[in-house]
């Protein structure tokens, strides 16, 4: 490559000045304007969203939680003691308000000191009633939710027999048929084992669909029992004692959740939120309960 | 192992793209023309390389001169190689020019055929004379989209010693974004880090930026040029769609043994080099530690819990035809970003390769050839039990090869690649999710370099890839253009356009600010693709001043992005965006014996769009239009040396406006009630942030003076000593580098750092 030199005109190295003249100047508009602040506000708290709401008005239960977070509260796991709110039912055909009481409930395992505010109430919830909450910062701005509840649980049967101990093969030996009737949406179906008096429960949600008049489900009792083996190398499976099938039927806000595949998915804040102000999902369920009896396999192979 | 991008099946989803590969690659072999005997032209080639150490001289230049004062010329590459176009036999003066060596002349007559020619020049201890040509040759070596980077580029940027790096004049450049004075990630005009192809002797290395941003596997030590794409590249890099840093590292000395040692109050180096066999086969070992977490509570007054080291070998042979060399690389880094928390960083880099530059007497063409094995991975553990694993290795080779034919320069060339991903990801509440695949591809390229005009240079490539098994080849046609009309001063207009793709990528967690750990994985469907249009104007003002403008467009498609997920923990699945890059750089140089002054600004916009359902963000709108993290628009910068008497002074300050972020606006733990999983007086739930719209907010400007000055001290022949003052973040801005959205916690970048580093050379 060769380096060659044309005489310049000083006029262009005086344009040359010029330019860097009016860079300068650019440079200090930018300081000025966009240098001096460092202040960052990352966590930006909305009137629009104020609380977010999860729980279920059921019938069948002695007890109604409704878990209440303020948005504003930057705790991560589980809530500040002091929240700010009030939360209060209307049973909306009556007038009748049921004023729930807080509480700083320690949940999940020992491990972890998580404390969070589940407003509670053991007032009797009416089958068919429709409730409306509130949870009312001091200020007046409140985030509302309505739920209707089922007029009354699932009708629930189930065939084939629960045999212990499990079998490999073949793969339908493990596998109880259920059969529910009378609810139009269904909110949860779990099995509970009992085992040493305590009781595991598996969500068989996944296992149910839709058919004409009645919903149907099945329960792989291998695939939950095998997580509760105590000897997994000798024992395909655990020995409950016995099983209790728990069925919710659902009222008519309940969403269907069929677009919603992953829990990134589920967890998008508007996708199923009836929470007005604020995001959840308050809804009315009743459940009923059956128990399954285990039954010893006669037929078991080694 | 993946199998097919596209819906070919069977038998026909392996041959069909090894048909049409093995076609093109017969094709251009068949326009590979060996010369005939009796030809009527010449061709002279050779290396230049130091006199003293045996080491070749990158860039120099080498000019033939005719009775009729016509002029041929070439300049030498890497490795100190050159070869001229095809020249008339006959008698010749010849004048080998590097800046600070004795200029070579000769006579020579030159035969037909192909020749070889050689030059040893010997350094001269003042060359100021050279120095005066700056402004010119920056001007007429201008190309599109690139910047050549030498060791003296790189000490002209303060770094805390004990030498200068070239991450640092890297970032320095107007169009690259670093988010941060940590974490080692550059964004190039629009790309992303993952999509920066990063070569050293031809071998790729992933993440060779430390943990402390001024510091790579690059020190100036090592470095012998460096040529920086920010765009426009031609087909012979493939692979990557955002940008190419081609690094050069200098061979040992082959003549005599000798040694530097250096301490800064961030890293101590040291560095070891000589002849194996004297003359001809050389080594040289370069190893650096950080000690910043030992010194940093002493100096700063404040933890900074970094760790890097890395260590360089380098074998190379230089025989008449050829230079070959082997390299070893091996870098680590660890630390944690927010010395607050429990957050564990860490990443490290394997190279191991070899190159080989030769030509076989007789034969006009030249051959570059390549292989090797690289390997990255990274790992991020935090206090809540999260720890994610990631990482990718290469098995690579690849062929090049170039020839002078009479319409040009004719550059061809094949690779091949076995690459493989890996990923173990353990999140609390989330459970286990592992990644194990692997995948293969090959390529080749071909293209020319021709001078339809004397004052015009055409250089246009084609690259071909396809999946060894699996879909249809992409072509990816490139061409890049230089133009020096001849008007006022010393003008170069320069163009490049092409298209580029990319079969992998790294995906990163974009919600947090300054987020190091990328997971690798191969491009699914679509392949990431980009447009890049390129068009620069660059100036000489005088003798001493130069003006560089560059603007630049690049669409791109199907560039993965991380979907949103308002749930806490890092997720791997991607959602495609389309986007548009676009901007200008524009430089301004001076250059006069001992003073250089260099002042940048850059205007960059990166828009991305994608189909809100697809993203998993809500914005309110089927199409999500946003500007991504790396959105800089407006950067500043000035660059200022002096050799004054004794001492090397230098400055830099740069100011770049603030970056995208997302603000939180709530936290809570999710209750999943579909099928009552969780109940509100059982579980805790699982963490979930509640972020506003999408990067709607920015971070506030950084700027930042940092200062040295240096002086050496020369005992003898044999031993010198470089003492190193100078400051960091000289008027102690607190510029921030990264918050947590989960925990908000800030962290700021380096505060005010004074240092004293000094090193000792020995021969």
């Amino acid at each position: 490559m060769i380096v060659r030199f044309n005489d310049v005109n000083p006029a262009q190295v005086h344009r040359g000045g010029r330019k860097m003249g009016s860079l300068l100047v650019m440079i200090a508009t930018l300081l000025l304007v966009a240098g001096c602040s460092t202040h960052v506000d990352a966590f930006v708290p909305t009137d629009e969203h104020l609380f977010t709401i999860f729980g279920v008005l059921n019938p069948a239960a002695d007890t109604q939680y409704v878990r209440v977070k303020a948005l504003a509260d930057s705790s991560r796991l589980g809530s500040a003691r002091d929240l700010d709110a009030v939360a209060s039912l209307v049973h909306l055909a009556s007038g009748r308000v049921i004023v729930l009481r807080d509480s700083f409930m320690r949940v999940g395992d020992r491990t972890r000191d998580v404390h969070v505010h589940n407003f509670w109430t053991t007032e009797p919830i009416e089958p068919g009633a429709t409730y409306r909450l509130t949870v009312e910062r001091s200020d007046g701005l409140a985030s509302r939710a309505t739920a209707t509840v089922p007029d009354a649980p699932p009708v629930i049967t189930f065939s084939n027999t629960f045999r212990i101990p499990c079998v490999q093969r073949p793969e339908l030996a493990n596998v109880f048929n259920v059969v529910l009737r009378g609810a139009a949406k269904i909110a949860a179906l779990d099995v509970l084992y009992m085992i040493d008096g305590e009781a595991h429960r598996f969500s068989q949600f996944d296992n149910l669909s839709n058919q004409p008049g009645e919903i149907h489900g099945y329960v792989n009792y291998l695939n939950d029992l095998s997580w509760l083996s105590p000897d997994p190398r000798n024992q395909l499976c655990a020995h409950p004692t016995h099983a209790l099938i728990a069925a919710s039927a659902a009222g008519p806000e309940w969403p269907d959740f069929v677009s919603a595949t992953t829990l990134d998915e589920l967890a998008v804040p508007h996708m199923y939120s009836n929470v007005e102000n604020g995001h959840g999902l308050f809804g009315g369920i009743y459940s009923d309960t059956v128990v399954v009896h285990v039954r010893p396999r006669v037929d078991s192979g080694p | 192992m993946i199998m097919s991008r596209q819906p070919l099946t069977g038998r026909a989803a392996i041959l069909r793209p090894l048909i049409v590969f093995a076609i093109l690659y017969i094709s251009l072999l068949s326009i590979w023309c060996p010369p005939a005997q009796g030809q009527s032209y010449s061709i002279v080639r050779g290396f230049v390389i130091d006199g003293p150490n045996g080491t070749g001289l990158p860039g120099a230049n080498v000019a033939f001169r005719d009775a009729d004062e016509t002029l041929y010329a070439a300049a030498t590459n890497a490795d100190g190689f050159y070869q001229t176009a095809r020249i008339a036999p006959g008698r010749y003066v010849l004048e080998v020019s590097f800046v600070g060596y004795r200029t070579h002349r000769d006579t020579l007559s030159v035969i037909s055929g192909i020749q070889t020619y050689s030059v040893a020049l010997v350094p001269v201890a003042t060359p100021l004379d050279e120095v005066t040509v700056e402004a010119g040759r920056v001007v007429q070596d201008a190309e599109a989209g690139m910047r050549r980077i030498s060791a003296a580029d790189i000490d002209r940027i303060p770094t805390p010693g004990p030498e200068g790096d070239l991450a640092s004049s890297i970032a320095s450049m107007p169009g690259v974004v670093a988010l941060g004075d940590r974490g080692g990630q550059l964004y190039v005009r629009g790309g992303t880090p993952s999509q920066n192809l990063i070569l050293v002797d031809g071998l790729p290395i992933v993440q060779p930026f430390h943990i402390v941003a001024s510091h790579s596997a690059f020190p100036a030590d090592l470095v012998s040029t460096a040529e920086f794409y920010s765009g426009g590249y031609g087909a012979r890099y493939m692979g990557r769609i955002s940008s190419v840093l081609d690094v050069n590292l200098r061979a040992g000395n082959a003549h005599r043994f000798e040694g530097r040692a250096g301490a800064g109050p961030f890293a101590v180096s040291a560095r070891v080099e000589g002849p194996l066999r004297k003359g001809d086969i050389s080594f040289l070992s370069y190893y650096r530690r950080s000690i910043i977490e030992e010194t940093a509570p002493h100096f700063i007054g404040k933890e900074a819990p970094y760790h890097f080291q890395n260590v360089t070998t380098k074998i190379h042979r230089r025989g008449d035809n050829t230079a070959c060399s082997l390299l070893g690389i091996r870098t680590y880094d660890r630390g944690r970003i927010d010395p607050m928390r429990a957050h564990s960083f860490e990443w490290t880099n394997t190279v191991f390769g070899g190159r080989c530059l030769g030509f076989a007497p007789g034969s006009p063409h030249v051959f570059d050839v390549r292989i090797g094995v690289t390997g990255f991975s990274n790992t991020v553990l935090t206090e809540d039990g999260t720890a994610r694993r990631a990482g990718t290795w290469r098995f690579y080779n690849v062929s090049d090869a170039h020839v002078s034919i009479p319409l040009g320069d004719l550059e061809w060339g094949f690779w091949s690649q076995v690459d493989g991903y890996t990923i173990d990801l353990r999140e609390p509440y989330l459970g286990v999710s592992g990644q194990h695949e692997i995948f293969v591809t090959a390529g080749v390229h071909a293209g020319i370099t021709t001078r339809p005009r004397d004052d015009l240079s055409v250089n246009a490539t084609l690259g071909v890839r396809a999946p060894a098994m699996g879909s249809w080849p992409g072509l990816e046609p490139r061409l890049r253009l230089s133009w020096q009309p001849k008007i006022a001063g010393q003008t170069n207009i320069t163009a490049a356009a092409g298209i580029y793709r990319q079969s992998d990528e790294g995906i990163s967690d974009a919600r947090d600010a300054g987020s190091v750990f990328v997971a690798w994985v191969p491009s699914r469907g679509t392949l990431p693709e980009a447009r890049h249009y390129i068009f620069g104007l660059h100036q000489t003002l005088g003798p001493s001043l130069s003006t560089h403008v560059e603007t630049y467009v690049k669409q791109l498609r199907a560039i993965p992005v991380a979907k949103w997920t308002p749930i806490v923990r890092f997720n791997t699945s991607v959602a495609q965006a389309d986007g548009t890059a676009y901007g200008v750089d524009a430089r301004l140089e001076f250059a006069r014996g001992r003073f250089y002054a260099g002042l940048s600004y850059g205007w960059n916009v990166v828009e991305y769009r994608a189909a809100e359902d697809d993203l998993g963000a809500w914005g309110g709108g089927e199409v999500f239009a946003y500007n991504p993290p790396h959105d800089q628009r407006h950067t500043v910068g000035i660059v200022a040396n002096l050799h004054a008497g004794l001492f090397d002074a230098s400055m830099r300050w740069q100011l770049s406006t603030g970056l995208p972020f997302t603000t939180a606006y709530g936290y809570d733990t999710f209750l999943e009630l579909r099928g009552l999983r969780d109940r509100p007086e059982e579980s805790v739930g699982t963490p979930r942030m509640l972020y506003a719209r999408p990067f709607s907010e920015r971070l506030p400007a950084y700027h930042r003076l940092d200062v040295s000055a240096r002086r050496t001290f020369t005992f003898s022949d044999r031993w010198e000593l470089t003492a190193e003052v100078g400051a960091m973040n000289a008027y102690d801005r607190p510029n921030l580098f990264y918050i947590d959205l989960y925990t908000l916690s800030r962290v700021d970048q380096l505060p005010f750092v004074p240092y004293v580093a000094l090193s000792t050379s020995v021969r």
